[in-house]
C-alpha cells in the first residue's frame, strides 16, 4: 500500500503539524510542537504529530 | 514466545519549488511513536524517521520539555552529522517508547539543533530482532 501525499502539507514546510489519525490531511500547523498541541485541545480525534522537514530541499540527516 | 511482526508503511512527502508548488514526492520510512518519561506526560503519536545511519535516537529538545525531561540534566554528547557539522545533544535514559503494541525502555539524545526525530541503531534498531525496509513496497517490518 503506497501512501499518498498528505493533503495540504506543502504549506507547512519546516513547521510542526497535527495530522488526522489516518495521516491523509493536515488539521493544524504551527511553529512549535507545543503550539500545535495547544491548538488541538478540544479537537475531536487522535492526531499524529509531525515535524515537516524543509520540502524545498533534499533531507540527509 | 515470539511476538508478531509489526507492519507499517512509508510516509510520502511532497517536494516543492519556491512558489510552494508540488514538483515531486519522496517516500520516507517514518513511523508513529509515543514517548513517556517516568510515568509522566505522554507525547504522540509523533512521526519519527528510521535512520539506519544514525548511531543513537536523536530528538528535538521541544519533545523533551513536553514529557518532563530537563535537557541539560542529561549526559552531554557531541554528534557529528552530514557535512561534518557537530551538534550538542544530551542523552537521557529511562525513556519509554511505544511502537504500535510494542514498548521498550530506551535512551534518547535531545538537542536544540535537531528538527526531525530520528530513530538510530542504539535505542531503536537494537530493540528489535530485525528492522526491514521494503523500499519498492514502501513497507516497514519490525520484528520484536
Amino acid at each position: 500500500m503506497r501512501s499518498r501525499i498528505i493533503k495540504g502539507i506543502e504549506k507547512y514546510s519546516n513547521q510542526w503539524v497535527a495530522l488526522d489519525s489516518k495521516k491523509t490531511k493536515v488539521i493544524v500547523g504551527g511553529k512549535s510542537l507545543e503550539d500545535v498541541m495547544v491548538k488541538m485541545l478540544g479537537v475531536e480525534g487522535k492526531p499524529v504529530y509531525m515535524r515537516v522537514p524543509r520540502l524545498d530541499t533534499a533531507f540527509a540527516p | 514466545m515470539s511476538k508478531s511482526p509489526i507492519e507499517l508503511f512509508y510516509t510520502t512527502l511532497p517536494i516543492i519549488n519556491d512558489k510552494r508548488q508540488i514538483t515531486g514526492s519522496v517516500a520516507r520510512p517514518m513511523i508513529d511513536i509515543i514517548l513517556n518519561y517516568k510515568h509522566g506526560k505522554m507525547v504522540g503519536p509523533v512521526q519519527a524517521l528510521i535512520d539506519s545511519g544514525a548511531d543513537y535516537n536523536l530528538f528535538p529538545e521541544e519533545v523533551a520539555s513536553i514529557i518532563g525531561v530537563k535537557l541539560t540534566n542529561g549526559v552531554l554528547r557531541m554528534t557529528e552529522g552530514i557535512g561534518g557539522k557537530t551538534i550538542k545533544a544530551y542523552r537521557h535514559s529511562g525513556i519509554k517508547m511505544f511502537v504500535e503494541g510494542h514498548s521498550f525502555v530506551t535512551s534518547v539524545d535531545f538537542s536544540e539543533e535537531v528538527t526531525v526525530p530520528l530513530l538510530g541503531q542504539q535505542g531503536f534498531f537494537n530493540k528489535f530482532d530485525s528492522v526491514t525496509l521494503l523500499r519498492q513496497k514502501e513497507k516497514i517490518i519490525l520484528k520484536p
